[in-house]
């Protein structure tokens, strides 16, 4: 399927993704060597090595210890959850046709909150329910739950005659985005303040929970579905012209729709149940990767998993930086960083007029 | 071969077509006519594929068009419509790519076709343009030659153009070349089947006519047996006068004013006074 996308695109599209891969490269070393103990890339590597078995030795325990259990899961989690904020976006974008969209709109990130919340602030409240999904694995799921609930509520209200209408898909998510919001304040009004300060960290996202355990459920409901979507550039393409149009080049337009709609939802609601809410990523990742390369699906989605975990990866090793020893929410950074640079790129798009 | 056979379609209690049958012949320009509301481009859709509901049966080549996959279907028909809005900045020449999408052919091959296609309609110089960028006329042209790369191959059997309405967004010289090079594509074993609004652009262009009026067809066949007053004055509810063309003996069709009961007509003129 690798071979197939890549024979598919042209000689600077190829250019594009590898250029794209290095940095990625490049950001990994970068982030596994910063932090409170100071690793260098050779004593990262001796460690791996050693890890996997080989004879390697200059490095202490701690340092073993910090990379493998802390900043190793950190690094996939957020390279993963950026991936699939950035894939996500984009393929939502271009099935509704519309630079504007984010992931959000169909209801994923409010319903994966209303759930999360609940979880938070309920969940205690049910000894029985708490004891089976005790701890921290209870507030992923009801937010991953929460996620692919609501966004099929959305997609059913969307449907007229066996076919979703964007227009109605987009009003009925306005509606439980407004409908999820109202719970969640009803929720936090009867949330006490343990449980208000624990939404409201969840709520501003995290990368700081990253485990092995805990990444061991957030792989594939992650990985596959930014997997598949990486591969509907084609169809993504035809649908811009629109969708009797995309019908007449021979796209399955009802199912393109369908399988877009549900494998972004899931990598949201996955990312969200894990993270929190990190804003800016899925809609902004695209947008500037259309700026710069074109609007070519084929090249933006694969781009913009790449670029995803570029930014959050960055934006990560940003907040756990700045205010050391302490950290700041990444949802903060991503937002606090991407708007301004967001209205550079449009100041500039607009004096250039490419947008 | 490409044929509807007593195609009816109800919606609500509405009959949109009623007992239509059509046979858009390879080498065949055949151009449907009619008022707004006649049911011209549903008809068109059921040609399509797009829509399924409805009583008869349509076949593309000799097979049902019902068992045909949709990507099946691409490779030997291409449907233009008025016009396309795209909301991402898409160069022309990606525009015109993408109708190679059906064919699962390497990179290069898509790019050569692409070229040739361009250059035979003169698209060049906007080949690197953004497409939202484009004039109405000039988006139409580039759609054009997108059609044409799809429906471009080199399979023996007859392929097919459907034509909604093409001309509507362009100047006079466009509509006519538009027209042109949908007849050369005849030429080369395509059926073109077309929706058009201009009677004269239909007399001067199509091989074959098929007048359309509240979903009932009200005269088909070659243009001169169909191009008669009377039957066109059915048609549009409207008083026509039909001369021959000097230059190419082809009918050319001259709207009347209406005629107006006399008392009406001092109605009217007193009212434009007080106005």
């Amino acid at each position: 399927m690798l071979v197939l996308l890549v024979k598919t695109l042209s000689g600077t599209h190829r250019l594009v993704l590898l250029g794209l891969l290095l940095v990625l490269l490049a950001v990994v070393v970068l982030s596994l060597q910063v932090g409170a103990v100071k690793i260098t890339a050779g004593e990262a590597l001796a460690i791996l090595v050693h890890k996997m078995g080989g004879a390697a030795t200059g490095f202490s325990s701690q340092q073993e210890a910090v990379l493998l259990s802390i900043r190793l899961p950190r690094l996939v989690l957020g390279m993963l959850v950026g991936a699939a904020l950035g894939v996500a976006g984009a393929s939502l974008q271009g099935l509704f046709r519309n630079p504007l969209v984010e992931p959000g709109l169909i209801g994923v990130s409010s319903g994966a909150a209303l759930f999360a919340v609940a979880a938070i602030v309920f969940g205690a409240a049910l000894p029985d329910l708490g004891s089976v999904l005790a701890g921290p694995v209870m507030l992923p799921v009801a937010a991953f739950a929460g996620g692919l609930l609501t966004t099929l509520l959305t997609y059913k209200l969307g449907q007229r005659e066996g076919k979703v209408e964007i227009t109605i898909l987009i009003l009925a998510g306005i509606a439980i985005n407004a409908l999820a919001g109202a719970l969640i304040g009803l929720c936090i009004y009867y949330a006490d303040d343990a449980a208000l300060r624990t939404f409201t960290f969840w709520n501003m996202g995290d990368l700081g929970g990253a485990s092995w355990n805990r990444l061991q459920i957030a792989v594939p409901m992650m990985l596959v579905p930014t997997f598949f979507l990486t591969f509907l550039g084609k169809q993504l393409n035809a649908l811009a012209l629109g969708e009797s149009e995309a019908y007449h080049l021979g796209v399955k337009v009802e199912q393109v729709k369908y399988t877009i709609i549900l494998l972004s939802s899931m990598a949201v609601g996955a990312a969200v149940s894990l993270t929190g809410i990190i804003g800016f990523v899925g809609l902004v990742v695209p947008h500037i990767l259309r700026m710069a390369f074109g609007p070519d699906h084929q090249l933006v989605l694969p781009a913009a998993v790449l670029t995803g975990a570029i930014v959050l990866v960055l934006g990560d090793l940003f907040a756990r930086t700045v205010v050391a020893p302490s950290e700041l929410p990444i949802g903060i950074v991503t937002a606090l960083l991407g708007g301004p640079f967001f209205i550079w790129i449009l100041m500039n798009a607009k004096r250039k007029r490419t947008l | 071969m490409y044929t509807a056979q007593h195609i009816s379609l109800k919606r609500g209690n509405r009959q949109v077509l009623q007992q239509v049958s059509l046979a858009v012949k390879p080498g065949v320009f055949t151009a449907v006519l009619g008022p707004n509301g006649a049911g011209k481009s549903t008809l068109l859709k059921i040609f399509s594929n797009e829509l399924s509901q409805y009583a008869g049966e349509v076949k593309l080549n000799g097979k049902p068009l019902p068992q045909y996959k949709a990507q099946e279907l691409a490779l030997v028909r291409a449907v233009l419509p008025q016009s396309i809005h795209i909301n991402f900045p898409y160069t022309a020449r990606e525009i015109v790519q993408l109708g190679r999408l059906p064919y699962h052919e390497p990179r290069q091959q898509t790019e050569a076709v692409a070229e040739e296609i361009m250059e035979a309609l003169g698209l060049q110089l906007l080949a690197d343009r953004k497409y939202v960028t484009l004039s109405g006329g000039e988006q139409q042209r580039v759609q054009l030659a997108r059609v044409m790369a799809q429906i471009k191959n080199k399979t023996l059997s007859p392929r097919y153009l459907l034509l909604d309405e093409p001309t509507s967004s362009l100047d006079l010289a466009q509509q006519h070349s538009m027209l042109q090079v949908a007849k050369n594509l005849c030429r080369q074993n395509v059926g073109v089947l077309a929706i058009l609004h201009d009677l004269n652009l239909a007399a001067l262009y199509a091989d074959e006519l098929l007048l359309l009026k509240d979903g009932k067809p009200i005269a088909q066949g070659a243009v001169a047996e169909v191009m008669q007053e009377g039957l066109l004055e059915k048609t549009f509810s409207h008083p026509v006068q039909v001369v021959c063309n000097g230059c190419c003996g082809r009918p050319f069709v001259m709207a009347m004013p209406q005629q107006q009961p006399k008392n009406e007509l001092i109605y009217a003129l007193k009212f434009s006074n007080h106005g």
